[in-house]
């Protein structure tokens, strides 16, 4: 018993043991660069880049990652095609109500913030404001996986444990968003520290944001790339920052998180274009199986200046509340497709799981024979006989 | 819809239909017992956390059920030897899953297998090598991740950081509930698969003779 006890002192006495220093992100992180084929600088990205990861431009041609060297830290993108994809501008009708338009971001050119450019598009429906894609509310629901994610201009530092510049990010996102009368649920609960449990530890803050049932599920974060010139950007003649949204393709809902996301940039680049920088779509879930309406937008980078980040809430606060509740019938459309595409992902998922239960059942009754006979009785039994028929038991040979 | 749920789902139908009968009956559980816990963790998950203190909250189906069902898991050992060799398997893979979150790479998409679900690999061959037992793989599975969780917020608030420990709290959504099930399902897989082979082997013996 002795060297049992020693052994559970000594797995107890390795756990803090684990425990290192924390570095900033800023220095941790890998930074890849993205690159054409021909050679031309793509775009850069803080955290592993994969083969097959897609990338969205911000003149929204769709690029696929086709090579990369993880021991340079380059990627190599193969242009696919235009991204289109719907967006809906809500403007004032010349009857006085609000009417909503759907233009395609590459139908037209770009449109000052609020102007009537979805309506040279074509109003297809008029529609109020009010919202019914969270029962009836006007409901956003957001929080920051890493909540130590700061911003070194303003902040000194990348990395703080206690008042991070993304919560005032955050923060500065909501208030923008109340003030255009949407509800906003900002949880600013810790999940620290920013390592591998980050994401496990914000899934339960998501989990409960979940049972709110909002419009859209947002973690807010700020990218880790060094250049602030590639997200500076002077929109609507202020300085502010560009926002990068982020899909991760390994869940099954990320068909709708892409399509929200589209629906994001599309909207934004008619009302503020360069605000969304670009979409990235990645390896990891990030949470968003939980959620079809949900996405990470990143505001700036670790080397932007903060205040920059936070002029671009209340543009990105303008573009969610269009494309949430820019009317009754688009907040329709978007649970339907949000379902729709969801449900597909499901649907594939379902399938797996399928074929890896009966390749369980297979090693669990060795042969074909015996998981039918075996799937027949439980069957039976579970439905009282009126669904399949109970095989005989073997005779006794006794 | 998430993958831990619809996982849960699949448990429930696999119980159902009797495919996971062998290791329900290693957990000492009937097929009632098995479907009553899958629905009270289902259920359990969507009852909001229990705040106990500022710094600590739980969830009763991501947290709650499968404690209890752990520690009745324990209780229900045969020996002492066995009642060890699960709580020495529960605390090596709370060391496993601490280590895990430490040391892989932060973001996401730098890993292959989603954490969450290391965590329950990881608790599933330890369980397994350690005491190769399908109870003991449900024990440290879910103390394990419990374990860990506990671990970080106690540096934590070392370090002067109030942050709330929340014991499954994402519910049926947890990697408490996920690394338990997975840990109990890959055990049935790894045994039985070693299992036949042994008996392969030892028929194959027995025909050479």
């Amino acid at each position: 018993m002795k060297r049992f006890s020693a052994i559970l002192m000594l797995a107890l006495f390795l756990m803090p043991v684990c425990v290192r220093a924390e570095e900033p992100e800023y220095q941790d992180d890998v930074i890849y660069r993205i690159y054409q084929e021909g050679g031309q600088y793509l775009t850069s990205h803080a955290g592993k880049v994969y083969q097959d990861d897609e990338y969205i431009a911000e003149d929204n041609k769709l690029y696929i990652v086709t090579k990369v060297d993880d021991a340079l830290l380059t990627a190599t993108a193969s242009y696919v095609g235009m991204e289109t994809a719907e967006a809906r501008i809500e403007t004032q009708s010349v009857f006085g109500g609000a009417a909503a338009a759907t233009v395609s971001p590459s139908a037209s050119p770009a449109a000052s913030p609020g102007a009537s450019a979805g309506a040279s598009a074509g109003a297809t429906a008029a529609a109020n404001a009010s919202p019914n894609a969270s029962g009836g509310k006007k409901l956003v629901a957001m929080y920051s996986t890493h909540t130590d994610e700061s911003y070194e201009p303003s902040d000194g530092t990348s990395s703080k444990t206690k008042g991070a510049g993304i919560l005032d990010v955050g923060t500065a996102l909501k208030g923008n968003l109340e003030k255009l009368g949407v509800q906003t649920v900002y949880d600013e609960s810790s999940h620290l520290p920013h390592d591998a449990g980050a994401y496990r530890r914000s899934r339960q803050t998501a989990e409960e944001l979940m049972k709110k049932q909002p419009a859209a599920l947002l973690d807010i974060h700020r990218d880790g790339i060094p250049d602030p010139k590639e997200y500076d950007k002077t929109i609507s003649g202020k300085q502010a920052s560009k926002v990068r949204l982020e899909v991760g393709r390994s869940n099954p809902n990320s068909d709708a998180n892409r399509n929200f996301a589209k629906e994001i940039k599309a909207t934004a680049d008619k009302m503020y274009p360069g605000l969304v920088k670009d979409i990235f779509i990645g390896h990891g879930n990030y949470n968003q199986e939980l959620y079809p309406q949900s996405v990470l937008l990143e505001f700036g980078t670790v080397s932007t200046d903060k205040n920059r980040a936070i002029q671009s809430t209340q543009f990105m606060a303008n573009v969610l509340d269009n494309v949430l509740f820019g009317g009754a019938a688009k907040a329709q459309t978007n649970v339907q497709q949000g379902n729709q595409s969801a449900g597909k992902g499901v649907l594939w998922l379902i399938g797996g799981v399928i074929v890896a239960g009966i390749i369980f059942a297979l090693v669990a009754t060795g042969t074909f024979d015996s998981m039918k006979h075996r799937l027949a009785r439980g069957t039976s039994e579970v439905t009282g006989g009126s669904i399949g028929r109970k095989p005989k038991e073997p005779k006794d040979p006794h | 819809m998430s993958f831990g749920f619809i996982l849960l789902i699949v448990v429930g139908i696999l119980v159902m239909f009797g495919v996971g009968q062998r290791a329900l009956d290693r957990l000492r559980l009937t097929d009632k017992q098995a479907m009553l816990f899958v629905a009270l963790i289902i259920v359990g998950g969507v009852i909001p956390d229990i705040q106990v203190t500022p710094l600590f909250a739980f969830n009763i189906g991501g947290a709650l059920i499968p404690l209890a069902l752990s520690i009745y898991l324990i209780a229900k050992a045969d020996t002492a030897w066995e009642k060890w060799r699960a709580l020495i398997a529960a605390v090596l893979a709370g060391a496993a899953v601490f280590a895990l979150g430490r040391f892989l790479p932060a973001e996401p998409e730098r890993t292959q297998i989603a954490p969450n679900y290391l965590y329950g690999i990881s608790a599933a061959v330890i369980a397994y090598v350690f005491g190769r037992s399908r109870r003991a793989s449900f024990v440290a599975g879910v103390l394990g991740v419990m374990l860990a969780d506990t671990a970080q917020a106690v540096i934590n608030w070392s370090q002067g950081i109030d942050q709330t420990l929340i014991l499954g709290g994402a519910g049926a959504f947890d990697a408490v509930v996920i690394a338990g099930v997975l840990a109990v399902l890959l055990a049935e897989l790894f045994g039985e698969l070693i299992e036949r082979a042994a008996r392969g082997a030892h028929t194959g013996e027995e025909k050479g003779k």
